[in-house]
């Protein structure tokens, strides 16, 4: 419950009071920087400040970046010239899958979500994002598996079959060895981490803003960080389970892309770019953010239609999901359903639109301040209308089954995200740069960097369009001489070096900045409006500030003195630790104050054994692989054990007469939230496998059971969804159990529940398994099969849940005023028995229903 | 006055989109079950059961657009009482020019039903 001292005063611009009392009591803001300082020496692995943590993960961005990009030199080096021997087929092959698995997976996502991590607490004035050492997980995690993925270049052992690995090329027919077992282990895991972070990013977004930042008054890049994470959380899980279930196929034999076996390969590319589409405008949105964010700073003036911006932000994000089989229109698929995907597909050109026409209007109205973010701005402008262009062009059917899988989709594809979003981090870097490290990098330099990859880049890949229409597929190692398309690819390997030239002078510019170098930036160097130009140290801003409009730095000219000073919300470290304010998500009032924690090995370690743990997977040590996965479950469970701290302090002053708690259960809790949130990401995934049970029936049915023969009794469907209806009632019996304080009947209750589930799914696996159900077999038994195996995952993870739950119990760590681990397991208790349910009746009834 | 539940008004600024999602799923989960697994040549009302029943879906997703549309021009549906004044406009607004999106959108996805043969 939120208590008020007094009248809370929700507006302060125009000489009223501001929230807290000026001058501050001494000492507070040192207390502040002792709490937020970083671990030193090889202890700073362990830190989990965003700054701090934000920083890494865009440097190692930028690095994975680097090694994509030589690898891009290399292709663009052998098809130089024709019937070049440079590299053989084999070498090629990993060359061109790295590099756009690298670009794709380890670089546009991860940077986007690491400039995320790094800027939006203080666009948003909050401490931190509200789990740090999940973002510190999620880190580490991306960082050693990076790491290892390259390092398969060294072995030869790189995958091959494209960073879309269609099968059957890729099926353990095809492509024997583990190089397709790196991709599909490698980046699966690495996924994990990105939605990890779109977790972090959605609960951050919408509950740690500052107090009077409501809704229409939520910054353009939150916005498109929203809607980037929002679609992360939909899109992902069907790569997730895409590559889960080719990993099985590879492994098992389970035939779910084997046409001979009832499987099919149409399947891979459904769930494939059922993500990949999307993930272009996760790429993009955010880069799009960024945009809107630098044109108002840049033309000195608010964004024209700032609305219509957030209305096409949110639009592009649902649309963008209504295009994937525009990648499979070369496929046979009913003509009816490809004009419903080539009508989405140019339905999306309106609001990437609706965007550009807003910046040209707002450059258009101000005046400009022609600073190295604007040269990137406008190159962005140039190169990624373009690629617009040509995504009409190819969104068309007629001309895609001309253009497929010619070096015109190349040239489309680069022009898209290279000018979509390269153009804009680096916009980026240049204009937020001073927020890192407090020096401005280099005017001159940038130019330079600019220019030289503007002209690199059109050199480079404009000619693809027309060496794609004369032809040339692309994934060819080389060509004959004589088809006409020897100088087209010679000019494009000359664009590629003067590109190149051009991120070189940007890189030596960063680390001669980084190293001490370049100008000093004052607090505002482009008189930017937002809350990330406020003066800052590692506890962020001295005082939170109340917001009372889009450009509050333009309307409220004393904030950064008021901020500075400790005028505005929680001046300091009320309850002696890290801590930040929970907002309402509509209204922006305070409802409670989060503690944060601090620095730890567990997320580290966590991250270093979860990679080891899919690297000894990738190289088949199977029994070995147990160490380390145990081992990071551990270090989870080490972190979190500290966390759940009750209201350990009476309710806190943060100004502006808002006494809150400190501590606060049920749905208003941010760690609620991000079970809900997670419960999306298991929904979808669970909803890829039911969209994977219905795709094979329709391609397949043959390989169904019909009219009930063949499948368990209905006596099975019967007990199981007793079973886990029993466990359902059983988690619900605990929670009332544990708002009584009654702790025997709460142990009793988690202990039946689990009982129930694992008795539920050995019940369901025993019934499929006597019918003689092999998942070998067909590609009914395979995904039969599948259904049961994930439910037995949850049992497995609701086995951890409630053991760490009772544990908790045991040790006199829950109660009714502390809670909110036992919420959670609650959560996903609910949710692990209503799918269980839902499986059962999918696989019990359909076949005896279907037509 | 007492803020308004964060998924009630969410989903309600969402609302027109989302119906466009369910539209669109539909029209596809339709068209490739059909062509799938229907009889060759079966007909509903005198149009091929795809088209009809894609046509079907088009009209109902639009009526429903519509009606938030009405709704949140008249100022009612869970978007009018969010607690302070700014959001509750700012959510409106965003409904009634989502609704409209949504419309011209479910639209331009559902035209093709009537110019493109179902399963071709």
């Amino acid at each position: 419950m939120t208590l008020r001292t007094d009248e809370p005063r929700d507006e302060f611009p125009g000489g009223r009071p501001t929230p807290s009392p000026i001058p501050r009591p001494p000492g507070e803001e040192e207390e502040l920087r002792r709490l937020w300082r970083l671990p030193q020496g090889i202890a700073r692995v362990t830190a989990v400040n965003n700054s701090q943590v934000g920083v890494w993960y865009i440097g190692t961005a930028l690095l994975f970046f680097l090694i994509s990009g030589v690898l891009a030199l290399a292709i663009r080096l052998q098809l130089a010239v024709p019937g070049n021997d440079l590299l053989d087929h084999g070498t090629y092959n990993q060359f061109f899958t790295v590099h756009g698995t690298g670009m794709m997976f380890l670089f546009a996502v991860p940077i986007v979500e690491a400039i995320g991590v790094f800027l939006l607490p203080s666009m948003l004035a909050a401490r931190d994002l509200p789990f740090p050492r999940l973002s510190a997980f999620a880190f580490w995690a991306y960082f050693f598996g990076g790491i290892f993925f390259f390092c398969s270049l060294i072995f030869d052992a790189a995958p091959d079959g494209g960073w879309f690995m269609y099968p059957p090329l890729t099926s353990y027919e095809h492509s024997p060895g583990i190089n397709t077992d790196f991709w599909l282990l490698g980046i699966g895991f690495i996924e994990i981490s990105a939605i990890a972070g779109a977790i972090e990013i959605v609960i951050g977004i919408l509950r740690t803003r500052p107090p009077g930042m409501t809704l229409d008054k939520l910054p353009i890049y939150a916005w498109s960080m929203l809607v980037m994470a929002g679609m992360i959380i939909f899109a992902f899980p069907a790569v997730i389970v895409a590559t889960a279930l080719l990993e099985i196929e590879r492994a098992f034999h389970w035939p779910f892309f084997i046409a001979e076996r009832g499987g099919d390969p149409l399947l891979w590319q459904h769930l494939f770019w059922f993500f990949g589409h999307p993930e272009v405008y996760i790429i993009f949105l955010p880069a799009a953010g960024l945009v809107s964010m630098m044109v108002p700073t840049l033309a000195r003036r608010p964004l024209v239609g700032h609305d219509w911006v957030v209305l096409a932000l949110v639009g592009t994000g649902f649309f963008s999901f209504g295009l994937w089989v525009h990648h499979m229109f070369a496929t046979g698929i009913p003509s009816l359903s490809l004009s419903f995907f080539s009508a989405a597909s140019m339905a999306v050109a309106v609001p990437s639109g609706i965007q550009v026409f807003a910046w040209i209007a707002t450059l258009g109205a101000g005046r400009v301040q022609w600073t190295v973010a604007t040269h990137f701005l406008f190159g962005f402008l140039f190169i990624f209308v373009l690629g617009g262009l040509t995504g009409v062009m190819v969104a068309v059917v007629p001309f895609d089954w001309q253009a497929h899988d010619s070096y015109f989709v190349v040239a489309h594809l680069h022009y898209v995200l290279i000018g979509g979003m390269v153009f804009p981090v680096f916009a980026g870097l240049y204009h937020w740069w001073p927020t890192l490290n407090g020096r401005l990098l280099s005017e001159r330099l940038g130019r330079w960097a600019f220019w030289l990859m503007f002209i690199g880049f059109n050199v480079a890949f404009f000619p693809m369009h027309i060496s794609g229409l004369l032809g040339m597929p692309r994934r060819v190692y080389t060509y004959p001489g004589d088809l006409g398309w020897n100088l087209l690819n010679m000019i494009s390997t000359v664009g590629s070096f003067v590109l190149a030239l051009g991120v070189l002078l940007v890189l030596i510019d960063i680390a001669r900045s980084t190293f001490g170098g370049g100008q000093k930036a004052p607090d505002n160097p482009w008189n930017a409006g937002t809350l990330e130009w406020l003066p800052n140290e590692l506890y962020a801003t001295r005082s939170i500030p109340h917001v009372t409009g889009l450009y509050p730095l333009w309307e409220q000219p004393d904030l950064p003195r008021e901020v500075r000073e400790g005028a505005h919300y929680l001046p300091g470290a009320p309850t002696g630790r890290r801590e930040t304010i929970v907002t309402s998500p509509i209204e922006a009032k305070p409802q409670y104050l989060m503690p944060l924690p601090g620095p730890h090995w567990g997320p580290f370690l966590a991250g270093l054994f979860t990679a080891v743990h899919f690297m000894c997977l990738t190289v088949q040590w199977y029994y070995p692989s147990l160490v380390p996965a145990v081992l990071a479950i551990a270090m989870v469970i080490w972190w979190l054990w500290g966390l759940d701290t009750g209201a350990d302090h009476p309710p806190q002053d943060v100004g502006g007469g808002w006494r809150v708690p400190v501590y606060i259960q049920g749905p208003k809790n941010h760690s609620w939230w991000g079970m809900v949130v997670l419960l999306l990401v298991d929904g979808t995934a669970f909803a890829c496998l039911i969209f994977t049970y219905l795709f094979l029936w329709t391609v397949s049915p043959d390989v169904w059971p019909a009219g009930g023969g063949g499948l368990p009794g209905l006596p099975w469907l019967a007990g199981g969804l007793a079973l886990w209806g029993l466990s359902a009632l059983a988690i619900g019996w605990a929670r009332r159990a544990v708002d009584r304080n009654r702790h025997g009947h709460v142990r009793i209750g988690l202990i039946l529940a689990w009982a129930a589930m694992v008795v539920g799914i050995l019940l369901d696996a025993n019934a499929q398994i006597g019918t003689g159900l092999v998942a070998a077999a067909s590609a009914y038994g395979a995904i039969a099969s599948m259904l049961v195996a994930w439910q037995a995952f949850h049992v497995a993870v609701m086995t951890l849940m409630l053991g760490y739950t009772l544990a908790r119990s045991a040790a006199g760590l829950l109660h009714a005023e502390r809670r909110v681990t036992f919420d959670n397991t609650l959560l996903m208790g609910w949710y692990s028995a209503a799918q269980g349910s839902i499986a059962l009746l999918l696989l019990h009834l359909f076949p005896r229903l279907a037509i | 006055m007492s803020g308004r539940s964060f998924p009630v008004t969410f989903g309600a600024m969402l609302a027109p989109f989302l119906i466009w999602a369910g539209h669109f799923g539909l029209v596809y989960a339709i068209n490739g079950a059909v062509c799938a697994r229907s009889p060759e040549g079966a007909m509903l009302f005198g149009y091929p059961l795809s088209v009809a029943l894609v046509a079907a879906a088009t009209v109902l997703a639009m009526a429903w657009v519509a009606v938030l549309l009405v709704m949140a021009l008249r100022g009612s549906g869970p978007a009018g009482h969010v607690a302070s004044a700014d959001p509750r406009r700012f959510a409106r607004w965003f409904v009634v020019a989502g609704a409209g999106s949504a419309l011209v959108a479910i639209l331009w996805v559902g035209l093709p039903a009537l110019l493109v043969p179902a399963c071709g």
